[in-house]
């Protein structure tokens, strides 16, 4: 087989999704096993999961936690000690590196000064705008 | 192990992914039409053989799962649809993000192709999953129109599916501007034609357009964007059918990514739900690469097909059935 030329941005941003996706994997399968074994304490009870799975997301969360979560991450962020969130924040993990990524691709254009870093920093922002959108009062459904 | 062994595991791996996909589908749709009555702990187990048997048979058919996944799943399953295409959407991430490397090393998929493509779809897929989760919590038979929706797409890609023509090598005759600025090109090797096989993307504008719609729905369903992607950048971007495949999927690692963000702010991620998909769909995906670089049976791509009608007509029955109040359908108790 012929080894082909590829550009450097292409092997960082593979190299770097790869590592965050594994961790991601092991996160989340850990935190499912935590989860079901009763270990820790978790966020939402398995019986009321299930009578409730039906339920649109607030009203699910309203049904098994008492309130509609805030719009945002909090509900992730405050409450990492639980079983079901530590899976979470597996599933967390995953864009985080697609970010890293993305921010790894604009240096690495930048540095030789090539155009597709304008097209890059678009990208970057663009997924800046979807991590903040709960918190730009523009997200739908509240 | 002789050849003749190796087509008969093959055809093993086939035939067992077969019958588990089809009593995954057969005890829901009796649990659904309240035949027989299923545990709770059955659902989450019965999610992980389903995506298994997905994830090993797709690739044969030359199709990614997501876009069957969460047609079936609304359908038969007892979840709601946040949720259903919340695990989707992981689900067909996570997909992205295990093969992606191996292709970017490989020169099949570029950053200089992906990037101004996901800098439209990405944006729109953000609009399509707020918008679908706005359908659902503002309306109180939001879910339905989801359902109806999802089905008629689900028609939709049936037809395109069914309908679109592979250019293995395309030829370009003309560059447009753009992609010469952006320099869209790239190199593989090609061991069919033992070369080396030197790609540039052409018709820029007209495939960023359409790329822009394809976000919308990508976002709003959950559904994976491959069977748009593919045909946009083989037929309209005139890219090797190789490098569209495996360039559909970098793009898919970063329009998921954005939409995934909104529904991890909504709470619309169920670990019990998302991990067994999700495990399910790496290992059978795994089995299912290596099995289709043996055998391709026409008859999988077929099966494949005649499911995605069903699940269409479900959703659509599903859909109509609640909206209208024709026959009770399991939903929230509160």
């Amino acid at each position: 087989m012929v080894e082909v030329e590829v550009e450097k941005a292409n092997k960082v941003y593979a190299r770097i999704i790869e590592v965050l996706t594994i961790i991601g994997l092991i996160v989340m399968v850990v935190g499912l096993v935590l989860y079901l074994s009763g270990s820790i304490p978790v966020f939402v009870d398995l019986d009321k999961l299930a009578e409730f799975w039906g339920c649109s997301a607030p009203k699910f969360w309203k049904a098994v936690r008492g309130e509609e979560l805030s719009q945002g991450y909090e509900w992730i962020i405050t409450n990492l000690n639980f079983a079901d969130i530590i899976s979470v924040l597996g599933v967390v993990l995953l864009p985080i590196g697609v970010i890293i990524g993305i921010i790894a691709t604009i240096a690495l254009y930048g540095s030789k000064r090539d155009i597709m870093v304008a097209v890059a920093v678009v990208v970057f922002i663009i997924m800046l705008i979807a991590v903040f959108l709960p918190y730009l009062g523009v997200a739908a459904g509240h | 192990m002789s050849g003749k062994r190796i087509e008969f595991g093959v055809y093993g791996v086939i035939v067992i992914a077969l019958i588990l996909l089809f009593i995954m589908l057969g005890t829901a749709a009796m649990a659904t039409f309240g035949i027989m009555t299923l545990p709770d702990f059955y659902w989450p187990l019965s999610l992980f053989f389903l995506t298994l048997a997905i994830g090993i048979l797709a690739p044969m058919a030359g199709v990614g799962g997501g876009v069957i996944f969460v047609p079936l799943v609304s359908a038969l399953y007892p979840f709601h649809v946040d949720f259903v295409r919340g695990t989707g959407l992981i689900m067909a991430f996570t997909s992205a993000l295990a093969a992606a490397p191996k292709f970017l090393r490989t020169g099949l998929a570029s950053l200089r192709i992906a990037l101004p493509v996901v800098a439209i779809a990405a944006a729109t897929s953000i609009a399509g999953a707020s918008f679908g989760l706005y359908i659902t919590a503002a309306f109180p038979k939001g879910k339905y129109y989801v359902l109806i929706a999802l089905g008629i797409i689900l028609f939709f890609i049936f037809a395109v599916m069914s309908m679109a023509k592979r250019v293995e090598f395309p030829e370009v005759n003309y560059v447009d501007g753009m992609s010469r600025m952006l320099g869209m090109k790239g190199a593989y090797f090609e061991p069919s034609l033992n070369k080396v096989v030197e790609y540039q993307a052409t018709r820029t504008p007209l495939a960023l357009a359409a790329f822009a719609g394809v976000g919308i729905l990508a976002g709003m369903f959950g559904l994976g964007a491959g069977w748009a992607n593919v045909p946009v950048l083989n037929l309209v971007m005139s890219l090797p059918i190789k490098v569209s495949t495996s360039t559909s999927i970098l793009i898919i690692t970063m329009t998921d990514a954005t939409a995934a963000w909104v529904y991890l702010a909504r709470g619309a991620i169920l670990p019990l739900l998302v991990v067994p998909a999700v495990v399910g769909m790496y290992i059978g995906s795994r089995i299912g690469a290596i099995a289709a670089v043996k055998a391709r049976p026409r008859v999988i791509r077929y099966i494949f097909l005649a499911i995605m009608f069903f699940a269409a007509v479900m959703d659509i029955y599903k859909g109509v059935a609640g909206l209208f109040e024709l026959v009770p359908v399991k939903a929230c108790p509160i």
